[in-house]
């Protein structure tokens, strides 16, 4: 009791209380920025023109043609290599299964962003971009900032900053800080084990590239390239852990990355799933790649090329957007007596 | 912002929201709307904890589904699009497009379907128990296995890479039933001693198999009731010079076909027979009455409409006995023997009529519809045979509760 009067709550005092207090009030200010887009007077002078309208639906066609094409086919894969049992899987299949969930929840959460920043664009509100082809980094550290850039700002702004940030007298503390910035970041994705594991895992590497400065320290081009594939194969090998249906689940799904019995049908499986959905596992690792911005930039340089361009990317799109669409109808669709067999 | 005009992006958008507005004016969202807000409007007043307060997320999200459902039920030309859907999956040759629904098309567009492994327990202890209990009335007992489209497990392993167990669930239940003495068909045998191809006696976009095979299989039964259970049927009756065959080419979309689309496998053919001589038969069924006539009461033409309504219109695999043939009879006037009941499934469609020329009474139950007892169904009737007449792809419905199937192996 007596401690508890004088450390205790102290201490909560000092760091607990002012940190909820700020947490709150940046809580609320968050919700009103991102609704009226700013403050009261920028509320006012916002305007719907039909330029945004159009750029905000066009975004959203693309997130749900991401969402649909690739998101939902990708799933098909993942649904089948992450329900498998330990004994009908081979390197090949669960390798594949990995893989195609990266790309399947990038797919999912950007096209989600994209539909959700779309539809605000439209109605004249302004919404901060979430990812910025993630799998173009360089490092665990960076993989956070092209991410689901809004959850890493928001720890930032109201967990990581309040606590101290990197400007702390006592180094060791930037570690603790990292750590409870990872730690609740695990738990906010779900309160279950390997979601914890997933986010203290997290924390162990960027701690190390924070202590080490590696890569940008790497003075080796060859180095930086091992550093980058190290990276994106940490990453897979997280997701695994995020998507498997608990901690043992995941640990086996991993071991069977790495070693795997010999499994001919489980083989033939992950070669016919791969033909099967070559054009979209192909067309998803393209688009990993800033492909379309890039070819942007180099036809909007003249005024002829930009038309054209825009016209036939736009044209792209809406076919897409019908093939989408008919997919979902396509799911919809139960025959009235399929079922009774 | 300011951007410089992007015309393609403006007319993009002019033709999405022309989209929507024609899917709003055929669907029903203002509907759907107004319960989501009267669903809260209850929870709001209503001062007793119910049930139904407690479950307003859950009747949200029902209603929210409806949104989809109803979007996808009203789409203006939903066909078109699910020729779409179909000519893209052709297209990239994407034969497993529908695995998740356990759907497989091979290189000629034949759709396969996967069954998972089953002990036979329960199948196998049924059969015995029905055996037993049959023996003790004197009625004779025959099993016979129904192939379905494809006799070699082996054909998906080694093309889409998946393990299905239909045949070798049939070749353990047959064995076990063999063992124990009772009389069996095995279809699959038969086929190949008469040198067919399974591949031509079923439809590529339906997992029933074509009439020439109900004709074949028909045969095939009544030989076995005159060498088994002590018939005389003439089984030249069932000789295919017995018969007109009308072809129809291209014509209709079985029922796998139309979660694949017209766009993807392409139409089925079908063969209408009807027999060149006499018949005169009564055709009873609870709800629809008694007819009498000749074997064309047994048909229903109105169902043979060439490349119309190809999603939606009825199967023609139910042009015979369109009307059901679960708790249907079927007495010929021209035979005088022979009192059977086959407990069957939809196969039965094109075996039923085919039977009733050969015997004199044909009574059909489909065990999933029928809840009353078994048993005292047949002391009543006074059959002489009961024939279990299934495909064998019900093999292992029992293991799965939510099954429709679950019970087609009860014989109780």
């Amino acid at each position: 009791m007596e401690r508890l009067k004088h450390q205790i709550i102290p201490y909560m005092q000092h760091y607990i209380f002012p940190f909820l207090d700020k947490f709150n009030q940046g809580l609320c200010q968050d919700i009103l920025n991102s609704i009226i887009g700013g403050d009261g007077e920028a509320f006012h002078e916002r305007r719907i023109t039909f330029e945004d309208f159009s750029e905000g639906t066009y975004r959203f066609i693309i997130g749900f043609n991401k969402k649909i094409l690739l998101a939902n086919t990708l799933a098909n894969i993942t649904g089948e290599t992450f329900s498998a049992g330990s004994g009908d899987v081979s390197m090949q299949l669960v390798w594949l299964g990995a893989i195609c969930y990266s790309m399947q929840l990038f797919f999912d959460f950007s096209g989600y962003s994209d539909m959700a920043i779309g539809i605000s664009q439209m109605f004249g509100f302004g919404c901060p971009e979430n990812f910025n082809y993630p799998y173009m980094t360089a490092s665990v550290s960076g993989f956070w900032r092209r991410w689901h850039i809004t959850l890493g700002a928001w720890f930032r702004d109201y967990v990581y900053i309040p606590f101290g940030g990197s400007r702390v007298k006592n180094k060791n503390r930037v570690y603790l800080n990292l750590f409870v910035v990872w730690l609740l970041t695990g738990i906010w994705h779900g309160s279950s084990w390997n979601y914890i594991f997933w986010g203290l895992a997290y924390f162990i590497v960027i701690a190390f590239e924070k202590t080490t400065g590696w890569p940008e320290k790497l003075e080796s081009r060859l180095c930086r390239i091992l550093y980058r594939i190290g990276t994106l194969l940490f990453i897979n090998f997280q997701w695994v852990i995020f998507r498997a249906d608990g901690m043992k689940a995941g640990l086996m799904y991993m071991k069977s990355m790495v070693w795997c019995p010999q499994n001919a049908l489980a083989d033939a499986r992950a070669g016919f799933l791969f033909r099967d959905n070559f054009v979209f596992i192909i067309a998803a690792i393209l688009l990993c790649f800033p492909i379309i911005p890039s070819l942007e930039k180099y036809f909007e340089k003249r005024k002829s090329t930009r038309l054209v361009w825009n016209t036939v990317l736009a044209i792209i799109n809406g076919m897409l957007f019908l093939w989408a669409v008919s997919l979902v109808i396509a799911g919809r669709n139960n025959p009235f007596a399929y079922a009774n067999f | 912002m300011r951007y410089n005009k992007n015309y393609g992006k403006i007319l993009l958008t002019v033709f999405f929201f022309i989209m929507i507005g024609v899917i709003m004016a055929k669907s029903h969202p203002l509907k759907i709307c107004i319960n989501i807000v009267s669903i809260f409007k209850q929870e709001m007043i209503s001062d007793e904890k119910s049930e139904l307060q407690q479950d307003v997320t859950g009747r949200i999200e029902t209603e929210l589904d409806k949104v989809e459902e109803d979007f996808v039920e009203n789409m203006w030309h939903k066909e078109l699009f699910l020729n779409l859907s179909g000519k893209m999956a052709r297209n990239m040759n994407m034969q497993g497009f529908y695995s998740n629904l356990g759907i497989y098309v091979t290189d000629d567009y034949y759709i396969v379907g996967r069954y998972s492994y089953t002990t036979t327990d329960y199948e196998y202890e049924q059969i015995i128990d029905f055996k037993d209990w049959l023996d003790e009335k004197g009625i004779n007992l025959l099993y016979v296995n129904a192939p379905i489209k494809y006799v070699e497990d082996e054909l998906l392993m080694e093309e889409f890479g998946v393990a299905t167990y239909s045949n070798q669930n049939a070749d353990l239940l047959l064995q076990r039933i063999s063992d124990a003495g009772i009389d069996y068909i095995d279809l699959r045998d038969n086929l190949k001693e008469d040198g067919m191809n399974v591949y031509d006696m079923f439809y590529r976009t339906d997992h029933h198999w074509n009439t020439e095979s109900g004709l074949w299989a028909t045969k095939v039964i009544a030989e076995a009731l005159n060498e088994k259970c002590g018939y005389s049927i003439d089984t030249h009756v069932y000789d295919n010079s017995q018969y007109t065959f009308t072809e129809y080419k291209n014509c209709w979309l079985g029922e796998q076909g139309r979660k694949l689309a017209v766009s993807y496998v392409g139409l089925e053919d079908y063969t209408l027979i009807k027999p060149k001589f006499d018949t005169d038969f009564i055709i009873t069924r609870d709800g629809s009455g008694t007819r009498e006539g000749t074997f064309d009461i047994m048909i229903d033409e109105t169902i043979l409409k060439p490349n119309k309504d190809i999603y939606d219109g009825p199967s023609w695999h139910y042009t015979y006995m369109s009307n059901g043939i679960h708790e249907s009879e079927v007495q010929n006037r021209n035979v005088k023997e022979g009192k059977v009941l086959i407990l069957a499934d939809s196969y039965s469609q094109v075996i039923v009529p085919f039977l009733a020329i050969g015997v004199s009474d044909v009574k059909t139950l489909l065990l999933r519809y029928y809840e009353k007892s078994l048993r005292e169904f047949i002391e009543t009737n006074e059959f002489d045979t009961v024939i279990i007449l299934y495909a064998q792809s019900m093999i292992g419905n029992h293991d799965n509760p939510a099954s429709i199937n679950y019970d087609m192996y009860t014989f109780k």
